[in-house]
């Protein structure tokens, strides 16, 4: 059930209905428990009992983690994340690792083979329970005791398959406290699950058509025009792609009542790759901060010791997003740039709206940016070569991006530009509820107009 | 009403928390109010009739339009007035202007034949074409089975209840209440809710014509007028295809085709993957269909005693022998019993199913038009004249 189908449209619309006709809360949390779990098992119910496993045994991991001695909190927790990552790793990377053990042996690359269908979300959920496991052993999360509230914090369904990684404390705090949204609330969440549409359906799905059309096929389309037109509309389709998953994801958690964190930040205004990352996938990046990077060593170490860490953090957070040589080689060229910024100074983190002499900066990034994803739309790592030395040759061939849609991406700017100040939602929510529902009505009627409607599955499904 | 301030795990700006009377009414209120904006915008835009006049003339919407349009706008003469209706098979294969030189001067032919119509789309079609009934004295409809037998086509386009394109085809044409019962005339549950929020939102169907406007805008206006001022000539003259499918040879026994070399890819293609003669499942579903749309069409003319005429249109380079027995079950059965329906000899034009008749698996060539045309002219006047 993708989140710009009718259908969930439609389910959506039916857990509201029954979330706020339930008199107590507790039915509500039960309610959205059976609902996450249908919402799940419409994608592939054979999975389920996967999710049901993994919630399980990182519960009574936790509950072990607080009852017991030292030693044993140790392998409490090594229990928790040996089982969270054996099962990422089966079913992930099995056949990464047997196709390049192949390689090795110098045996067919199918020699290891095994047709494994990815579990939907698994790299999402899984990543969400060590937080937790994690945040328990170190002693800033409670465990919980009531298993159907733990099961729910998993299962949520607003970020059950494509995040955003909600941390426990922030999930909650929210489940604990809860409270209906207000009024500016209901607006914004209504307006960020339109607004997710119009990136999914008019952006990203749009601009998706120029860059399969390019690398779908790229000996047919010479000329450094043709690729840069390419990449750059594959960088815009993801950015749009994700973003509008996660607002739409934020929206229908926030009319349920429950508030979940930023995950993106006007991205594409970044000065450096630095503020780059910590602006595109917020709740990623900061996982892999807190879990990853300072368990490494973090900075505390040395110069050098911190450009490692910061290298081998991007390169397993590539690895993360999928189980292929470009993934690892786009994590290594990210990883590269922040060592690179830290170690000359250039690192800067933009905190006030952008200025007219930030504009060279946020070119660079934004190629730069463009340049890594190459790593990642590539089929192989000599296609991803072959458009990077199409690139950078003289203009020729064909700009494959039609005038149409750079209207409507310059419009996305602007509204980009106008965010960066504040301007949107705040203006937005202080109107009467009649002229945000005029607003959202218009944005539909674009969402109609100019919309794709063949229902493309979110980009980081995949992940 | 008490309202203060409180910061936001997103670290967006504060909002305050001045509770509504009920987040669901709020949700529902908005939702409300963002879909009425919707649905005037779109039907501003879309039910008004302005960009009907400005669509791709040769897509499923325009092509019909083109053709009710010319349809309409023709001045019919003589006491005996003769619609054909039909899809491709009619369009290829029947040309009204050879009809009209064998019959007397008080009859007059033409024909809406309209490449993948149906006859949901035809029903359609005549509510605005004819909405009196008094337009047209005879209507002539074709079958390209009696038995209505399910599998004549390939499996996935079978089911003619559930054709797609029906929406595209007839988006013009719908209206508001048609949103209560058009959508539900489709038999998968998924393609009802699809096809119903397309009828109610005319901008999803239309906006990859819009798309195309867009791209090429002064392209489209020259091609809309050039369609405007000689698509009815261009309709009237078309002489149909030169190509002949002559030497194509079918094994009956061994099921198998032998096709001439000439033959090109795409028509060797549906040669070969037409269904072999002989038995036919009948499933119900094309029956259903018929009595539901041939049906609608014969109550249209119930009342003002139009003649209505079934016949077998030649269908394929090879004569298909569909071994269904008649048992009284059949749609033309049924039909017959109505007194204004008459049903021509199943067999009446079997002879013009050989290779040399067609150009492809589907369609008469234009040999095939030249000697079909005045052959159903006839047999029409002389049915229908009784």
């Amino acid at each position: 059930m993708l989140f710009v189908t009718l259908a969930y449209f439609l389910f959506f619309f039916a857990v509201l209905v029954l979330f706020y006709g339930l008199s107590s809360f507790q039915y509500r949390k039960y309610l959205l428990l059976l609902a996450s779990y249908f919402f799940y098992g419409s994608w592939n119910w054979k999975f389920l009992p996967l999710l049901w496993l993994l919630t399980l045994i990182d519960y009574y991991a936790a509950i072990w983690i607080s009852t017991t001695t030292a030693p044993r909190r140790r392998l409490a927790l090594s229990f928790s994340l040996v089982a969270n990552l054996a099962f990422l790793g089966i079913f992930k990377y099995y056949n990464f690792v047997g196709e390049n053990l192949a390689w090795v042996l110098g045996k067919p690359l199918n020699s290891f083979f095994v047709d494994i269908v990815l579990p939907l979300g698994i790299s999402f959920h899984t990543f969400q329970s060590i937080s937790y496991v994690v945040d328990v052993y170190r002693g800033g999360q409670k465990p919980i005791r009531n298993f159907l509230d733990y099961a729910l914090y998993i299962a949520f369904f607003p970020q059950l398959v494509a995040g955003p990684i909600v941390r426990a404390g922030t999930f909650f705090a929210d489940l604990y406290n809860w409270r209906p949204p207000v009024s500016r609330e209901v607006k914004r969440g209504a307006s960020l699950l339109i607004l997710g549409l119009v990136k999914k359906l008019v952006l990203a799905d749009n601009f998706a058509a120029v860059s399969d059309n390019y690398f779908g096929a790229i000996q047919a389309h010479p000329g450094s025009l043709a690729a840069w037109g390419g990449l750059f509309s594959f960088a815009i389709e993801i950015f749009f792609d994700f973003s509008g998953y996660t607002d739409m994801a934020i929206g229908s958690a926030l009319l349920l009542g429950f508030h979940f964190p930023r995950n993106f930040k006007q991205p594409f205004l970044a000065i450096s790759v630095t503020d780059f990352w910590r602006r595109w996938h917020i709740s990623l990046s900061s996982w892999l901060r807190d879990y990853l990077y300072i368990p490494l060593g973090g900075s505390r170490h040395g110069a050098w010791n911190a450009y490692k860490n910061l290298f081998l953090t991007m390169v397993i957070g590539g690895l993360w997003h999928g189980a292929r040589w470009g993934f690892v080689a786009w994590g290594a060229f990210n990883g590269l740039f922040l060592a690179f910024e830290k170690a000359t100074g250039l690192n800067r983190v933009r905190e006030r709206p952008l200025k007219l002499l930030d504009l060279p900066w946020v070119i660079l990034t934004f190629v730069i940016f463009c340049l890594g994803v190459v790593f990642v739309r590539a089929n192989t790592m000599r296609e991803a070569f072959t458009v990077i030395d199409a690139l950078f040759h003289k203009p020729s061939g064909v700009w494959p991006i039609e005038t149409a849609l750079l209207v409507l991406l310059g419009c996305s700017l602007l509204i980009t530009l106008l965010e960066d100040r504040g301007l949107i939602h705040a203006t937005l929510e202080e109107r009467p509820f009649w002229l945000v529902g005029c607003w959202l009505g218009s944005l539909l009627f674009l969402v109609e107009i100019f919309g794709q409607h063949q229902h493309r599955p979110f980009y980081y499904f995949q992940f | 009403m008490r309202s203060d301030t409180t910061s936001t795990p997103d670290g967006l700006d504060p909002v305050d928390t001045q509770q509504p009377s009920s987040p669901l009414f709020s949700i529902l209120g908005l939702a409300a109010i963002a879909l009425l904006v919707q649905f005037t915008l779109d039907a501003v835009s879309f039910r008004t009739g302005y960009y009907a006049d400005y669509i791709e003339p040769e897509s499923y919407a325009g092509s019909y339009e083109s053709v009710l349009n010319n349809e309409g706008s023709r001045r019919l003469i003589g006491s005996h007035r003769v619609l054909v209706f039909g899809d491709s098979s009619i369009a290829e294969g029947f040309s009204a202007r050879l009809a009209n030189l064998v019959v007397p001067n008080n009859w007059s032919f033409s024909s809406v034949g309209t490449p993948g119509a149906t006859p949901r789309a035809w029903f359609y079609l005549l509510r605005d074409l004819d909405p009196g009934a008094r337009r047209y004295n005879v209507i002539v409809l074709p079958m390209v089975d009696y038995a209505d037998a399910d599998g004549i086509y390939r499996p996935d386009i079978d089911k003619e209840a559930d054709r797609d394109l029906d929406l595209n085809r007839l988006i013009v044409r719908l209206r508001l209440p048609d949103t209560l019962d058009f959508p539900f005339t489709w038999l998968d549950g998924g393609k009802k809710l699809s096809v119903l929020w397309g009828t109610l939102f005319k901008g999803l169907v239309y906006s990859e014509d819009i798309r195309e406007l867009l791209r090429h805008p002064e392209l489209r206006l020259r091609k809309v007028e050039l369609f405007r001022e000689h698509s009815l000539e261009w309709q009237d003259s078309y002489p149909g295809r030169p190509e002949s499918l002559d030497g194509l040879q079918y094994d009956f026994a061994r099921n198998r085709f032998t096709l001439p070399a000439a033959i090109p890819l795409d028509i060797r293609k549906g040669i070969e993957e037409l269904p072999p003669p002989g038995a036919r499942r009948v499933d119900g579903y094309r029956r259903r269909y018929r009595e539901k749309w041939l049906g609608a069409i014969i109550e249209h003319y119930r009342q003002v005693g139009a003649t209505i005429v079934l016949f077998r249109v030649p269908s394929r380079p090879i004569p298909i022998h569909v071994s269904i027995p008649a048992n009284g079950t059949r749609f033309v059965d049924r039909a017959k019993s109505h007194p204004n329906v008459v049903v021509l000899d199943e067999q009446l034009f079997a002879d013009l199913e050989t290779p040399k008749m067609f150009f492809d698996s589907y369609h008469l060539n234009a040999a095939g038009r030249v000697e079909f045309s005045p052959r159903l002219a006839r047999a029409v006047v002389q049915a229908a004249g009784q």
